[in-house]
């Protein structure tokens, strides 16, 4: 091989070498234009941010209510009746959110009619929680942690081992704009169960200014599951 | 410009003369010359040809040029709001697990000094078995018991306009979930995220949201309570009908056993204080 063949083999080796980085950037960067540039999912990652963005306002209020607990506790660490008012709140806000301790407030009344199966009620219950409401009850009954919705052949709804007929009224104590406006929007999922059950469920959501929900009225017991110290 | 391309013009006849290359016709072409050294022989001779550089060159500039094209569009249209919606959900995030760790910390400060009056005499025992009863309930300490662990996962076979149905939904889990309950479960958690009084599971573009934090699959549920009753409501035919179809077809993975101890750690977002 002569050294003008061997120069002229290198400068071809690197032109080719260049030409085939470029070819495959190009053809990576005309892919992720693409993906970018799909409305789909632009709107997708919109969504996602919304979501992060509301469980960050929640988290905020969250930290400044600890904040401020915090510094009255630091100022009456001191004082014993403070102390024990402390402990007393705190064991009363979880008897609320457990569902153990009677529960009024202020949210919505929403009434179901017509035919919605179990799925439909669970995901309906989850809709609800994701609003991050006070308290919930069906008919009266209390709706805890462990709540099941298991609908019968009759179309009895088997509710924590309780027997409710249709139609149904679910309260929820919460931010009643929050709850109304997530609940009642298109979208939303009393909308989405509509549409699945081709309007055969219908659903009506009513402001309500006093709600009393009672206490789970069933026995919350720990048979299998034993403490890890 | 005219000039230029009359100039590479003439000059490419001129080779042609040159190589004695008048017309070219494929019956009268003597294939006999196509052996190694004649082949060598045109490689090199190729090699020597300016207008081969010629071609490089002008395929490399295109190229770049196509390439410098692509980078200068970006800033002009919506690519450039996609990273910028891709910045802020990262900042999202980073935040969420800023705030985090704050309420963590406070609560954890709050705690100590909680656990400080607990030594004194004015609080009663009574106050803080009832305190430690709710805590219980609430799910915000680790349980041990017997129960079962069920793994639920996108499929491998995808069958064709039914993508969707080889894909874990949220609504799977809160089946799940519903019928654990409906069994007896105790505690339950998703792939370590416990589930309590106000846990929604929800579908977040490609991934699902429990308790303000997202996950992809799989899923792994832990359930403890009489594993036999938990085992026996799961596995039963008339219930998570549509869960099992797929999962006969092979479009999710579904598993499930009994276990004589499961952890379920307790809830680690923000509780009351």
């Amino acid at each position: 091989m002569t050294k003008e063949h061997k120069t002229a083999s290198a400068v071809l080796f690197i032109s080719v070498v260049i030409l085939g980085i470029f070819l495959i950037k190009q053809l990576r960067v005309s892919a992720k234009e693409q993906t970018v540039l799909k409305e789909s999912n632009v709107m997708q990652l919109a969504y996602e941010i919304i979501e992060i963005s509301n469980s960050n306002f929640n988290l905020q209020n969250e930290v400044n209510r600890l904040k401020q607990k915090n510094d009255n506790f630091s100022s009456n660490i001191n004082d014993k009746a403070g102390a024990k008012e402390n402990l007393e709140n705190k064991l009363e806000e979880y008897e609320v959110i457990n569902g153990v301790k009677e529960s009024t407030g202020s949210g919505v009344e929403i009434s179901v009619e017509g035919g919605v199966i179990t799925e439909e009620l669970v995901d309906l219950i989850n809709g609800i929680r994701n609003t991050k409401p006070k308290a919930i009850g069906i008919n009266g009954k209390r709706v805890i942690y462990k709540s099941y919705f298991v609908l019968k052949d009759d179309k009895t709804l088997d509710f924590d081992n309780k027997l409710l007929n249709m139609p149904l009224t679910i309260q929820v104590i919460g931010n009643t704009e929050v709850l109304e406006s997530s609940l009642s929007r298109a979208g939303g999922i009393l909308d989405i169960i509509k549409k699945n059950s081709f309007g055969k469920a219908k659903f009506e959501v009513k402001r309500n200014e006093k709600i009393t929900i009672p206490p789970y009225d069933g026995k919350i017991i720990f048979r299998e599951a034993k403490l890890i110290s | 410009m005219n000039k230029i391309i009359q100039r590479i013009t003439r000059s490419f006849r001129g080779e042609l003369k040159k190589a004695n290359i008048r017309s070219f016709d494929i019956r009268k072409f003597n294939w006999n010359r196509l052996n190694k050294k004649n082949i060598e022989k045109s490689f090199q001779k190729t090699l020597r040809s300016p207008y081969l550089y010629l071609f490089l060159g002008i395929v490399v500039g295109t190229l770049f040029t196509i390439q410098f094209k692509t980078e200068s569009r970006r800033p002009l249209n919506p690519a450039l709001f996609y990273n910028q919606l891709v910045d802020v959900k990262n900042d999202f995030i980073a935040k969420r697990e800023e705030l985090n760790k704050t309420a963590k910390g406070l609560q954890g400060e709050i705690q100590t000094k909680e656990s400080a009056l607990t030594n004194k005499k004015f609080i009663s025992q009574s106050l803080l078995n009832n305190i430690a009863s709710q805590e219980l309930i609430f799910g915000s300490t680790s349980l041990s018991g017997g129960g079962i662990v069920i793994t639920i996962q996108d499929g491998s076979n995808q069958v064709k306009d039914e993508f969707s149905k080889s894909l874990t939904h949220a609504a799977d889990l809160r089946d799940i979930i519903n019928l654990l309950w409906y069994s007896g479960a105790e505690a339950i958690s998703v792939n370590g995220e416990r589930i309590i009084y106000n846990t929604s599971i929800d579908c977040i573009v490609n991934t699902i949201m429990i308790n303000n934090n997202n996950y992809v699959p799989p899923f792994t549920i832990n359930a403890v309570g009489n594993k036999y009753d938990l085992y026996g409501a799961i596995n039963s035919s008339k219930k998570l009908v549509d869960i099992k179809k797929r999962a006969a077809k092979k479009q999710i993975g579904f598993d499930m056993k009994m276990q004589d101890s499961i952890n379920i750690k307790g809830y680690s977002g923000v509780y009351p204080n």
